[in-house]
């Protein structure tokens, strides 16, 4: 077959493909399966479309053979070049800006801005990819023939890098946004090919232009960057066990590269409206290598022991840390939780823990509704009671108080406050002015044994909660807080039968401090990690 | 504390400079905030007496405490100058809501400095571009200065949502200002004019506001936006400014002409429009009107002779009828 033997382009994004045998393809850039024949016939289309572009603007023959050189700058500069241009500007516009969008997307919930359009580079796909007609006319020996003089081939040289950057940038786009290895190895297959592409461009275009060069540069940094992130999401979602705080080190590295990357597109004083986009996108993209490396050092903490495969963490830790419902900031605090939670229920840690279950007997009995005169009413069995260690959010509190009537005053204070970490509620905060609770927090303790219930929310969730709650009591003026951290308390639930339907109760210190229901369910959380990550 | 000291801080009488200042605190700023505008009143009141006793650095502490608390329950600006002269002399204040608690008044001072700067920008006229950006970029670099500090007053006094970190008003000031320069510049060169509206862009992202980052990106879209004009065939860049699109009848046959010759097709759409730059198409709208204003003048004249002798014959007849009654 000839076409094998000839370089064989991709005819969905016109990449150049290495020779695979049995003439049956998938591109290497942007996944699409195709064979030698669909190439071929694409390849011909593009060569009849140029050839009556080019007979458009030329006339009849459109060669640039039969033309003296003078000619053929005249035509180029008059009739080839504007028009050109005013293809690739119009083709351009209607993609809008896509600068400011991140380009890689990791394999977990990473911080984005708002915005209320979608990314173009995933959103006009069809339209990025239709391209290609206009990238294989700008490539062409017909159109190529035109250009004489060296600036001209500069501008044909720009437009095209134009062009096949943003069918590149489309494809790392939409093959990371899949968050599978396959995918993240074909983003990072596109971000290589633009590395060269920048590479050959900096020592023409960018030495024409210093501003350009330091911006080329710096995207160059950029690309070497996102690569390097498409590796350790190909390394963590290659199906196997991983050693979590490699990867997330190379993470963290990546993101610092980022970082400084957008001070350099910054300072490039190359043209602020194409680069400053990209410098929102860079920042969003090293928050993500930020949120992958926090995951990753988080798979050791929780899942180190296991032989779980880090996509599979990452689906089963998602729903028990918020899912979709909470900020991935937020996540990412509440995934440290979590695993400060499992290593002291492993016995690894200590924490500030009150153990006091001596007053569970007669809450139970107190709890359970009895007929009353013997006669009406409801007469329950305590049928099971469960004992647990209940997590709750710690913060130092200070807050003004009024005193006196006739002259009224008011007086500094300093308390502790505390809320119910499994459903942290404004009604559920307690502050308390009792000494020895708050001596006993002092003191640290392993909870390898007893059953631990699991937070399920951050000290930034919990730190507006106890401020909400603060406000909402005319008691405490001027409040101020500092989190200090998570402790646990003794808790129960009671199960009681005899009524219609079983009924549970659930408190926590004899009542001292509030809880909610929802905190016993999170047993079984504790209980389902352990097991699972051991 | 005996029954004598609590007269005496509850009815001011017999205290020195200094219970004084402690009373400002515990008659007015720990009762809550609603109690703050009293407390201003109280620190005012220690300021004078400390004023007195030759206290200068508790004078000056009471000054900056009464407009401190004076500013955060009024928003009245005067007060910010008044802490603008008195916090480069103190090397520390009383945090907001507390007697023990200090700050660096570095810190107060800056995002004082800051706040001068946008109270400036609401003195401007809103059309005069190019000045409202100078004033936003001057309150940038304010708040700049304190880039990393977390805000002090803004969640007592503020008219926007970006009261959280002077990073955040940082990026918001200079987005507004790179905004302003957008709208002052495109009508001499919308080239420049998408430069600073890229910078716009990038600043509101930076500080999450979704609502003026869309505008940005809109207005960007618009202002780079290049279309050939369907009279002059001139190619001009900024829609809705320099280029706009008319109502017009579209053929298929016309749209296959400008394709075959290779034109601009995007001058045309085939819903019923075409693109002329702004001095073809205001040429054609004032025209438009001239011709309107014309005609509506013939008519008149026309008309006006015409209504003249109608209510001449109207007048004709009441005189009849009137006669009429006489006669009867």
């Amino acid at each position: 077959m000839v076409a094998v033997a000839s370089q064989v382009h991709c005819p969905f994004c016109n990449a150049a493909q290495p020779v695979q045998a049995a003439g049956a393809y998938t591109c290497e850039f942007c996944l699409q399966p195709f064979s030698v024949h669909d190439a071929q016939r694409e390849e011909a289309r593009l060569v009849d479309e140029i050839k009556a572009w080019v007979e458009q603007r030329v006339g009849p023959g459109g060669s640039a053979s039969g033309v003296d050189i003078a000619s053929r700058a005249y035509i180029f500069q008059q009739k080839v070049l504007p028009d050109l241009r005013r293809d690739v500007d119009r083709s351009l516009e209607r993609l809008g800006g896509y600068g400011q969008f991140p380009l890689v997307t990791v394999p977990v919930r990473a911080p984005v801005q708002q915005s209320y359009t979608p990314n173009p580079l995933v959103a006009y796909r069809r339209e990025i990819l239709s391209l290609k007609g206009l990238k294989a006319r700008l490539g062409s020996e017909e159109v190529i023939a035109f250009a004489t003089r060296d600036a001209d081939k500069l501008a044909i040289r720009y437009m095209d890098r134009h062009l096949t950057s943003l069918v590149h940038l489309s494809n790392v786009a939409e093959a990371a946004a899949s968050r599978t290895a396959r995918g993240y190895a074909a983003a990072r297959k596109n971000l290589e090919v633009m590395i060269e592409d920048v590479a050959q461009s900096l020592p023409t275009e960018g030495a024409q232009d210093r501003a350009l060069g330091a911006f080329l540069y710096a995207l160059q940094q950029r690309y070497q960057a996102l690569a390097e992130i498409c590796r350790i999401c190909e390394e963590a979602d290659s199906g196997n066990p991983i050693a979590g705080a490699p990867l997330a080190e190379r993470a963290e590295a990546a993101a610092a590269n980022l970082s400084v990357t957008a001070q350099h597109v910054e300072a490039s004083n190359y043209a602020p409206a194409d680069t400053m986009p990209v410098v929102v996108a860079i920042h969003q993209e090293a928050a993500a290598a930020r949120a992958l490396g926090r995951w990753l050092r988080a798979y050791d903490r929780i899942a180190g022991r296991s032989q779980v495969p880090f996509p599979v963490f990452v689906g089963d830790v998602d729903g028990l840390t918020g899912g979709g419902s909470v900020g991935p900031e937020a996540q990412a605090e509440l995934l440290d939780a979590v695993a400060h939670v499992l290593n002291a229920a492993r016995g690894i840690a200590g924490v500030p823990a009150v153990a006091d279950f001596n007053w569970v007997g007669a809450w139970a009995e107190q709890a359970r509704q009895k007929k009353s005169f013997g006669m009406f009413g409801v007469e329950e069995q305590l049928a099971h009671v469960e004992q647990f260690m209940s997590p709750f959010w710690v913060a130092d509190i200070s807050f003004s108080r009024k005193q006196g009537a006739v002259f009224a005053s008011g007086q500094e204070q300093r308390a502790v406050a505390v809320v119910d970490a499994c459903a942290p509620a404004p009604q559920h905060v307690v502050v308390l002015e009792s000494a020895p609770l708050v001596n006993a927090l002092e003191s640290q303790a392993s909870l390898a044994g007893v059953p631990v219930a699991m937070p399920r929310s951050s000290p930034s969730q919990a730190s507006a909660v106890l401020m909400q709650a603060l406000r909402g009591r005319p008691e405490y003026l001027n409040p101020r807080l500092r989190i200090r951290g998570l402790a646990f308390f003794g808790a129960a639930m009671a199960t009681y039968t005899g009524g219609a339907s079983p009924r549970t109760a659930t408190a926590c210190l004899n009542s001292l401090v509030s809880i909610d229901g929802f905190a016993a369910t999170q047993i079984q959380t504790t209980h389902q990690l352990l097991q699972r990550y051991g | 504390m005996s029954l004598l000291d609590s007269i005496k801080k509850g009815t001011g009488i017999g205290l020195t400079h200094s219970e004084h200042y402690q009373r400002a605190f515990e008659r007015g700023v720990l009762l809550g905030p609603q109690k703050y505008s009293e407390a201003a009143s109280l620190f005012e009141e220690a300021a004078r007496r400390a004023g007195q006793a030759g206290d200068q650095l508790l004078q000056l502490r009471a000054s900056a405490n009464a407009a401190l608390y004076g500013f955060i329950c009024s928003g009245n600006a005067q007060h910010l100058g008044t802490l603008a002269q008195t916090l480069p002399h103190l090397p520390e204040l009383e945090v907001i809501g507390s007697p023990t608690e200090m700050m660096p008044a570095g810190a107060l001072l800056g995002e004082v400095v800051a706040r001068l700067a946008e109270v400036e920008i609401g003195q401007l006229n809103g059309a005069d571009h190019f000045s409202v950006a100078a004033a936003h970029d001057r309150a940038a670099g304010a708040f700049k200065a304190i880039f990393m500090a977390p805000l002090i007053t803004y969640r007592y006094q503020s008219a926007d949502q970006h009261v959280e970190t002077a990073q955040s008003r940082f990026f918001y000031h200079q987005g507004l200002g790179a905004w302003h320069q957008a709208l002052g510049t495109v009508a001499g060169s919308p080239e420049a004019a998408a430069e600073h509206m890229g910078r716009a862009l990038a600043a509101f992202r930076q500080c999450n506001d979704a609502r003026w980052s869309d505008d940005a990106q809109a207005w960007l879209a618009n202002c780079r936006m290049k279309r050939t004009c369907w009279m002059c065939h001139r190619e001009l860049q900024g829609a809705t400014v320099h280029f706009k699109s008319y109502p017009a009848t579209v053929t298929p046959y016309v749209s296959s002409v400008i394709s075959q010759l290779g034109q601009d097709s995007s001058t045309l759409d085939a819903r019923g429009s075409v693109v002329l730059c702004t001095p073809c198409g205001s040429a054609l709208e004032r025209q438009a009107d001239a011709y309107a204003n014309l005609r509506a003048q013939e008519l008149r004249a026309h008309y006006d002779g015409q209504i003249a002798a109608l209510n001449a014959a109207i007048a004709n007849l009441n005189a009849r009828i009137a006669a009429l009654r006489f006669v009867r």
